[in-house]
């Protein structure tokens, strides 16, 4: 009994000991707080290559079609049950968060948000197929497709991977393994974050809000100061002749 | 005392065997059985539940079948890193007394080339077929895609 008398003040004192170290280290070395849970963001932005593909409407989806917004990309394809659909759902909540708060577009910027769905699977899903299955869960969104050389031209560099894998179905006889992960496009169409599984929505919906808040006015002011630095050198350099 | 226990045991399981999806002779339940509302042109859906395994032995899960679809697998999302692997299963084991979920991002059923796709409220049967032999019937409800609401109630 003696023993059981003391476990308790001794357990307190060391819990007390440990919490004190430990927040004594803190104090030495500040503990990095993870600022977006959900999102791993790039120090550096990586452009994304030029691309032609084919959106749900027929129509060519190029790399224009990424500027001046903020761009949740997804790669997927409609032959896929759980994880495809699933992912739909989250950005479709994702979007519906961002228009309930009244923010889907920066008017100071003009900066709007899109949800882009690129199919990886251009065997099976044509035109029409896209049109019907991406406006099930969004209108707005936009889902497109291409070439398998064209896709890979954008996935490969900014670290899309997939791979067919054949399956037990002898008429569409194969499943794609492929990255489940959210893809971030900023306003000057860079990769700036990526969100990976196991999505929760509604922390990515504000870890989005966040960044959006944090790069946009970088983003868009980039071309503006370049512009201004260009035109300050300039200056500069009138001034020198000026004075030459 | 003990026959009290009896007693309520008895009148527990007697209301838990008046469920629909519930196997008198493995003691099997099946919670939750749903569908996500698929787009009309959706040559797969996944279907997720919950079994259960009231009984002292284990039971695989062997093969799933419904009129309403060509062919039903089971299967399992993978994931490596951040790439998304489907990997077909030939069975599902439910040990003894345990549950296993059949959820998104993890276990499902593949129901592949349904006849028409089912719309939001409205129910598929399947059958589940077990190693013991054993054919359960149970209803799949279909739940519909509700913006920013739908994902909450089953994470």
């Amino acid at each position: 009994m003696k023993t059981v008398r003391y476990v308790f003040p001794v357990l307190a004192l060391l819990i007390l000991g440990i919490w004190i170290g430990t927040s004594l280290k803190n104090n030495d070395i500040p503990a990095p707080i993870d600022e977006y849970p959900s999102a791993t963001v790039l120090n550096v932005p990586v452009p994304l290559p030029s691309f032609s593909l084919t959106d749900h409407n027929g129509i060519e989806f190029t790399q224009w079609g990424l500027s001046r917004k903020w761009t949740f990309m997804f790669f997927g394809y409609t032959f896929c049950p759980d994880v495809c659909p699933m992912a739909l759902v989250d950005l479709n909540y994702i979007y519906g968060n961002l228009i309930e708060k009244g923010d889907l577009v920066e008017e100071k910027f003009g900066v709007g948000t899109q949800v882009v769905f690129i199919s990886v699977d251009p065997g099976r899903d044509t035109v029409n197929n896209l049109k019907e299955y991406i406006a099930h869960f969004n209108e707005n969104f936009i889902a497109a497709t291409g070439k398998p050389d064209v896709i890979d031209s954008l996935t490969r560099p900014i670290g899309v991977a997939y791979r067919l894998v054949p399956g037990k179905d002898p008429e569409n006889n194969y499943y794609i393994d492929h990255s489940a992960s959210f893809l971030l496009i900023d306003p000057l169409g860079r990769l700036r974050a990526y969100f990976s599984p196991p999505h929760k929505p509604a922390q990515i919906a504000e870890d989005f809000r966040k960044l959006r808040n944090k790069y946009t006015e970088e983003c868009c002011r980039t071309s503006i100061r370049f512009n201004y630095i260009k035109l300050g050198d300039d200056e500069e350099e009138e001034e020198k002749n000026n004075e030459k | 005392m003990k026959s009290e226990y009896r007693h309520l045991t008895l009148a527990v399981l007697s209301v838990i065997l008046c469920l629909s999806n519930v196997s008198a002779e493995d003691l099997i339940l099946v919670h939750e059985a749903w569908m996500l509302e698929a787009p009309t042109n959706a040559r797969v859906i996944a279907g997720y539940m919950t079994i259960e395994n009231k009984s002292s032995r284990s039971r695989r899960l062997i093969g799933v079948s419904g009129q309403d679809f060509e062919r039903i697998e089971i299967h399992q999302t993978e994931m490596q890193g951040d790439i998304m692997r489907m990997v077909p299963m030939e069975e599902l084991e439910i040990p003894a007394g345990s549950a296993v979920s059949l959820e998104p991002g993890s276990y499902h059923l593949m129901l592949i080339s349904p006849r028409s796709v089912p719309k939001e409220g409205e129910a598929v049967n399947l059958e589940l077929q077990f190693d013991s032999g054993y054919t359960m019937h149970i209803k799949l409800i279909v739940r519909a895609v509700h913006r920013g609401k739908t994902m909450k109630h089953f994470h």
